[in-house]
């Protein structure tokens, strides 16, 4: 068995119970804490095929989901700022 | 070197399961936010320096580690951004009471 099989297997296994959080979570705070766990990991799988690939293109995607993941949360609190006041 | 590479993302691994661990199993909101943080500082050093030494190119090193740093100042602020911003709208604290909400002195 392929070593990077195993890491992006493990990769989405641990994206599930995130997921269910997302869904089901009491608060805006946990639902947003579990999105945010989702996208480092997608930061980190697309580290990941980089590396399995050898072509340093999809780093440079993985840069642009992190800042896309930064402005989301800036969005998000934003949001949360106007919601309940 | 392989090997090497292999053992830091092992490393990076168990760092990632205690986050999502910790996102799961934490009671209230804010110390879930705690959690994140251990996913986007500690995990992705071991990933990044792991693909580094996986690859051994000099541009693929750069990219890593400017991944690393654009994530380690982005999730800091952006986690700070959003507990200031829940604590300001008034989700309350587990067994604390709000101390932003009731116009306190902070404001």
């Amino acid at each position: 068995m392929n070593v990077w099989v195993l890491m992006f297997a493990i990769m989405l296994i641990l994206a599930i119970p995130l997921g269910y959080v997302v869904i089901f979570g009491k608060t805006i705070l946990e639902r947003l804490a579990a999105l945010d766990t989702i996208g480092a990991i997608g930061v980190a799988s697309l580290m990941f095929f980089s590396a399995y690939s050898g072509r340093t293109i999809y780093m440079d995607i993985a840069l642009t989901l992190a800042l896309l993941d930064f402005l989301g949360n800036l969005a998000f609190a934003r949001y949360i700022w106007g919601r309940w006041q | 070197m392989q090997i090497l590479s292999y053992v830091s993302f092992a490393i990076g691994f168990i760092f990632l399961i205690g986050s999502v661990v910790g996102v799961v199993r934490f009671a209230d909101g804010y110390q879930k936010m705690q959690s994140v943080t251990i996913a986007t500082s500690m995990s992705m050093f071991w990933f990044a320096l792991g693909a580094a030494l996986y690859c051994q190119s000099a541009t693929f090193a750069v990219k890593a580690f400017l991944i690393y740093l654009f994530l380690l100042i982005t999730s800091a602020v952006s986690s700070h951004m959003v507990v200031r911003a829940s604590l300001e709208a008034g989700i309350p604290v587990l067994g604390k009471v709000n101390r932003f909400s009731e116009g306190g002195d902070e404001k």
